[in-house]
């Protein structure tokens, strides 16, 4: 691994290690808790930048994951008294389903079209059928899943072994930030690691990497569990921040949420998705408050001109316009030029 | 049983009717148009506000909305759609967007509140068990629809066009056809065929903004299984989903049928990954 | 008189140039050749032709009307008609409707009826065939096929790219009969991209000769027949 990738890695984590610590004492407890749930749709976005944008999967399914993820947690939280063992129960249950999926899908070489749709559908098919779930013989243990009102009083997270050590939003805070930073870090390092790279090199030219001998199949179950567990972790967060959970995550527009914040924040990037998370999310928020413009009024008409204006995304935007701005530059005379 | 049955067809009619405005977009673009729900949506209130300012129910439902939702259309195929050709991402974002736009202006024009049209035709008893006889009027129109469509595309000199450019539009070009123009107007048909559907399933649906979402994973799927061929796809995947749909719910729940919708779609895509248009002759429309 | 002139045209994919100047024009009432190999920018020439491709430089003139920034289609209504390499058919329409598709220009039904007539005439080997889909068809149907169906909008320049390709020899010597029959009956100008020797030594006035995206010479047909000269001057043989 190169130094340049060390530092900038080292700095992320200090910097926002640091800043994950002492923010809560600044701001007030509405920005703490806004902020904890960006951070856990943050992870969310993070899922599908990684399994789309690098590995090349056009998934419609990572709400769903997410969504699994945060039924599970609670289910294993309630049954269990203690979050110790929910949590990898948790992270497990949305890739056992991904691996079912994916080699549903996968293996059957279906094209990225069909993926997306089997994606939506499944995701439906769950909404469809937790929406039904309010009969008493729904219960997964003690837990009773609750139809469309959901699974309400989520014990929150706890130190292990330690119930009485639990986490308020300020300790939600700074796990959920922490668990942002190391997604991060973890894909950064996993996209410079050879698992990474092949992946990569599937996006880019999936015959030739056949060819080379790499079972693009297998890749992609692969690709796509790993970003199975990375939204059952957010989907954890998520059923933290209001210790409650409903099917509303498996519906349409919440699937579409994570694709149109790896959309506005660019494809191909991972700091992209994030801003576009949080950008989103505090934008809805903001609209939400005013009472003259519907909210969806504006936000649809913000991602129809953003598509038409600014297709790649913002991050890859600023990032053409800083090096057209130094391609400029070197244009100047006097400066040598081929 | 004979109530079962008409109970089969309804659902069969109603998702054919969802799902043909959608098809006729997918088949000559290839374009996901997500605001599909939302041209089902105007159909409904198209209905709903001229019926409620006067204006014959009949008139409202097979005259006014098909041709504003039309209208609809060709500004939405003018100003965004055309200038995304073969971006189908971006088409999705941008349709997404407009999905979001439409639904947040009816929103404010209309409130978030649920109207309602009676349904009009009133009760047919078979058997001592009494039914809505509007569903007669459902699967009649959807006969006619799509017999009316397959008529356009077969015998006329539009339908000609419109299957030589699905076939290959860089030619079409060639022999003097603006393909642009064939785009718009098969948008334009496909809104308003849609805005059809949405009129003339308002009565049963009920009219609210977000009614869009309901019909649109349905849609995409009944589209996506039919496969390109817009007349024979749509009918086929509409036969065996709503049958599938429609039994499911009787022996069990309304919820349990959506699912097992779903279910069926899903297998059936893992066996005919290329939807049902590829079993027929590639004549078929 | 020139038909079709063009001048200093410079066309390409994306960022990868083809065409780097061509000049060349094509008289009115003539059978006009372009020899090459494969790579040196035939195709690309008669896609910017027509419109497909739009030139970074130069100027197309159409019977004395500069279209170099009119759309394919407007190229088409100007009487421009081109049978692209690979035919391009439409595939599940029948021959019938492929060749309506051509007839879209005629005012009405009688005009259409009486120009479908008039190209059945000239190519009979369609008039068994009308009911059958354009898929099924064999290489050389489908190319006397596309040929029809070009003619069926009365251009007043035809484009031939590549007809010969991948079609039996028997079908070839029909065609080259076709093209003879409809100079004599027409005032068809056309214009023939081959990499074949034969079949444009049978057919064309005079060839062009282009390499690497220039038009390098001009052979006459006397010196279209003579080996040595081809040889030297092309290398094909």
């Amino acid at each position: 691994m190169n130094r340049s990738l060390t530092i900038q890695l080292g700095l992320v984590a200090i910097v926002g290690g640091l800043l994950v610590l002492i923010l809560p004492s600044y701001l007030g407890i509405d920005r703490v808790l806004q902020l904890t749930l960006n951070f856990a749709f943050s992870v969310l976005a993070l899922s599908l930048a990684f399994l789309w944008g690098y590995a090349g999967v056009f998934s419609f399914g990572q709400a769903a994951f997410f969504g699994v993820g945060a039924y599970a947690y609670a289910a294993a939280a309630i049954n269990f008294g203690d979050s110790t063992w929910a949590v990898p129960i948790a992270i497990l249950t949305p890739v056992l389903l991904s691996v079912l999926l994916g080699y549903f899908m996968f293996y059957a070489r279906l094209t990225s079209i069909y993926v997306a749709v089997i994606t939506l559908v499944v995701t439906l098919i769950i909404y469809k059928f937790m929406g039904q779930t309010a009969k008493p013989s729904y219960m997964i243990g003690n837990a009773s899943l609750g139809g469309y009102n959901g699974i309400p009083a989520i014990p929150p997270l706890n130190v292990p072994g330690r119930i009485d050590l639990w986490a308020g939003p300020v300790e939600m805070f700074r796990i959920a930030g922490g668990v942002l930073l190391a997604v991060y870090i973890g894909l950064r390092l996993l996209l410079v690691s050879r698992l990474g790279r092949v992946l990569v090199g599937m996006r880019e030219n999936e015959l030739r990497m056949e060819l080379m001998g790499f079972d693009t199949r297998l890749l992609k179950v692969v690709a796509f569990a790993i970003s199975a567990a990375i939204a059952g972790l957010g989907g954890v967060l998520f059923a933290n921040w209001n210790a409650f959970i409903d099917p509303h995550v498996f519906n349409l527009a919440f699937a579409a949420q994570p694709i149109i914040w790896v959309i506005i924040g660019g494809l191909g990037t991972l700091t992209g998705p994030i801003l576009g998370t949080v950008v989103l999310s505090t934008l809805s928020l903001e609209l939400g408050t005013q009472k003259m413009l519907d909210v969806n009024l504006v936000l649809g008409a913000i991602f129809t001109i953003f598509v038409l204006l600014v297709p790649q995304g913002i991050i890859p935007s600023i990032r053409a316009f800083l090096e057209n701005r130094r391609a400029g530059a070197a244009n100047k005379p006097g400066v040598a030029h081929e | 049983m004979a109530i079962a049955l008409v109970q089969i067809l309804n659902t069969i009619a109603s998702l054919a009717l969802i799902s043909v405005g959608l098809a006729i977009i997918f088949g000559m673009m290839k374009v996901m148009n997500f605001a599909h729900g939302e041209l089902l949506m105007l159909g409904a209130y198209s209905v709903q506000t001229a019926y409620s300012n006067g204006v014959n129910l009949w008139i409202a439902m097979f005259v006014i909305a098909p041709i504003f939702v039309g209208i609809v259309g060709i500004l939405i195929e003018l100003l965004v759609i055309r200038h995304l050709y073969g971006r189908m991402m971006d088409t999705l974002l941008a349709t997404w967007g407009i999905s979001l736009f439409i639904t947040g202006l009816i929103t404010m024009i209309f409130g978030n509140v649920t109207q309602g049209i009676s349904t009009p035709l009133g009760f047919y008893e078979i058997g001592g068990i009494r039914d809505s006889a509007y569903k007669f009027l459902i699967i009649g129109v959807t006969v006619v629809l799509f017999a009316g469509i397959w008529i356009v595309l077969k015998k006329t000199r539009m339908g000609l066009i419109a299957r030589a450019t699905m076939n290959n539009p860089g030619q079409v070009s060639v022999l003097g056809v603006n393909p642009r123009v064939v785009y718009t107007v098969t948008f334009a048909a496909g809104a308003a065929i849609s805005g059809l559907a949405g009129a003339v399933l308002a009565p049963v649906t009920g009219v609210v903004p977000t009614m869009g979402a309901a019909y649109i994973g349905k849609a995409f799927i009944t589209v996506i299984c039919g496969g390109d061929a817009i007349f024979a796809g749509t009918a086929i995947a509409s036969v065996l989903f709503g049958s599938i749909n429609q039994v499911t719910t009787i022996v069990s729940t309304a919820e349990f049928g959506e699912v097992a919708l779903l279910i069926g779609a899903l297998l059936m895509l893992r066996v005919l990954p290329k939807g049902i248009s590829s079993l027929v002759s590639n004549r078929a429309v | 008189m020139s038909l079709l002139a063009i001048e200093r045209l410079h066309a390409g994919y994306g960022r990868i140039p083809i065409l780097q100047g061509i000049d060349m024009s094509v008289e009115k009432g003539s059978f006009t050749g372009v020899l090459g190999h494969n790579g040196m920018g035939k195709t690309t020439l008669m896609r910017t032709i027509m419109g497909q491709i739009t030139p970074t430089a130069g100027r197309i003139v159409l019977g004395g009307q500069d279209i170099t920034r009119l759309s394919t289609h407007g190229r088409a209504a100007l009487g421009l008609a081109y049978v692209p390499q690979g035919r391009e058919i439409f595939s599940s329409l029948t021959v019938e409707e492929n060749l309506q598709m051509g007839l879209l220009g005629k005012r009405d039904r009688a005009e259409q009826r009486a120009t479908l007539e008039r190209i059945l005439e000239e190519l009979p080997r369609l008039k068994p065939i009308l009911t059958r889909s354009g898929g099924v068809l064999s290489g050389g149907e489908q190319q006397i096929l596309a040929i029809a169906r070009s003619l069926c909008t009365e251009p007043s320049l035809l484009i031939l790219d590549e007809p010969t390709e991948g079609i039996q020899p028997s079908i070839i010597d029909e065609i080259i009969d076709i093209l003879h029959g409809l100079r004599e009956s027409r005032a068809l100008t056309v214009l023939l991209v081959e990499q074949k020797l034969d079949f444009i030594e049978a057919l064309a006035d005079g060839t062009f000769v282009i390499q690497r995206g220039v038009i390098t010479g001009t052979l006459t047909p006397a010196e279209m027949s003579d080996p040595e000269t081809v040889r030297e001057f092309v290398g094909i043989s």
